[in-house]
């Protein structure tokens, strides 16, 4: 009983962690769109045309993500949608490494700073595990007492 | 997938929809962004275009600071562009445009103390970066090391070594 009475509180604790990381990630590409736009074409793997369309959707997706994590709604969901972009953070971040690319990495900053290399590769990767974790741990209804 | 054991209420009520199949959930979840993202961009002041001109997202940096060869060989012919090389020492060596000076983009830390005297900081020159053309990415790397470093009037060539060579402008060639 109490091991899942911890098991709970863990998942729980993750799911507020990757929801505020997420919500605090999507913040400043909200707020700037075209730096951010910018952020992604440097990354030179989206095709021009879609660029911005892509810069305007995906901080929603990561607010509304990392909101309803938190908040239980759609939870499941919510943890699949940020499984799935830290998946595709971790293969584009490895790409840009790879090609030697020296660029910002847009993640919290539109502003520029961190760069793309073996760090955030690897705080992408934990993210991930994490992430995966909740998604695959997470049993919707179940947990509902402790979300409370 | 879900056991049924908490009442439908307090199912409902902690967690919202979790009955819906997941893809689905963040298909929702998708769908919602896409609006208020879209929306949020229609109602701005600062908004973006939806669909970028080919000269304004993907062009963007090239609209803002880059120069032509026609535009470089003007500067190059009045005297008010400074040409930076941001090949290996090894590739200038061999060649480079008239005049320009060597600064590594890879070496940047070590050969910037060098150069930085020469660099022109007033806003009738403009300082033009290059590299090989297109595909060679030092000369981006360099023109946002220098911003980096406070200067301002940097250009990128990108057509870049092999545009000015195959124009026949003039050059510095030792490698015969």
């Amino acid at each position: 009983m109490k091991r899942i009475f911890e098991h709970r509180l863990m998942i729980f604790v993750l799911r507020l962690f990757l929801g505020f990381v997420f919500i605090y990630a999507s913040w400043d590409k909200i707020l700037h769109p075209a730096q951010f736009a910018q952020a992604v074409y440097n990354y030179k793997i989206l095709p021009a045309p879609v660029i911005n369309l892509f810069a305007l959707i995906l901080p929603w997706v990561e607010l509304i993500a990392g909101l309803f994590l938190i908040l239980g709604i759609y939870t499941r969901g919510s943890a699949l949608i940020i499984t799935s972009l830290l998946f595709i953070f971790v293969v584009v971040a490895v790409i840009s490494v790879y090609r030697n690319l020296d660029i910002s990495c847009g993640c919290f900053n539109t502003a520029g700073g961190r760069k793309v290399g073996i760090q955030l590769i690897l705080e992408d990767s934990s993210l991930l595990l994490l992430s995966f974790w909740v998604l695959i741990k997470e049993k919707g209804s179940r947990g509902n007492k402790m979300s409370e | 997938m879900e056991k049924e054991k908490p009442t439908r209420k307090v199912v409902l009520r902690s967690y919202v929809g979790s009955r819906l199949a997941v893809p689905l959930q963040a298909l929702i979840i998708i769908l919602l962004a896409s609006l208020l993202g879209i929306g949020s961009n229609l109602i701005r002041k600062d908004r973006i275009p939806f669909i970028p001109q080919p000269s304004d997202v993907s062009g963007k940096e090239k609209a803002d600071n880059a120069v032509t060869l026609a535009e470089a060989k003007e500067r190059f012919d009045s005297g008010m562009g400074f040409f930076i090389d941001a090949r290996s020492a090894d590739a200038y060596r061999k060649g480079h445009i008239l005049n320009a000076v060597s600064l590594p983009e890879e070496d940047f830390e070590n050969r910037i103390a060098e150069v930085k005297d020469l660099i022109p900081d007033s806003s009738e020159f403009i300082v033009i970066v290059y590299c090989d053309g297109e595909e060679c990415e030092a000369s981006d790397k360099l023109e946002k090391k220098l911003e980096g470093y406070g200067y301002k009037n940097i250009r990128v060539f990108f057509g870049g070594w092999n545009e000015w060579v195959k124009a026949g402008y003039p050059i510095e060639d030792r490698s015969e």
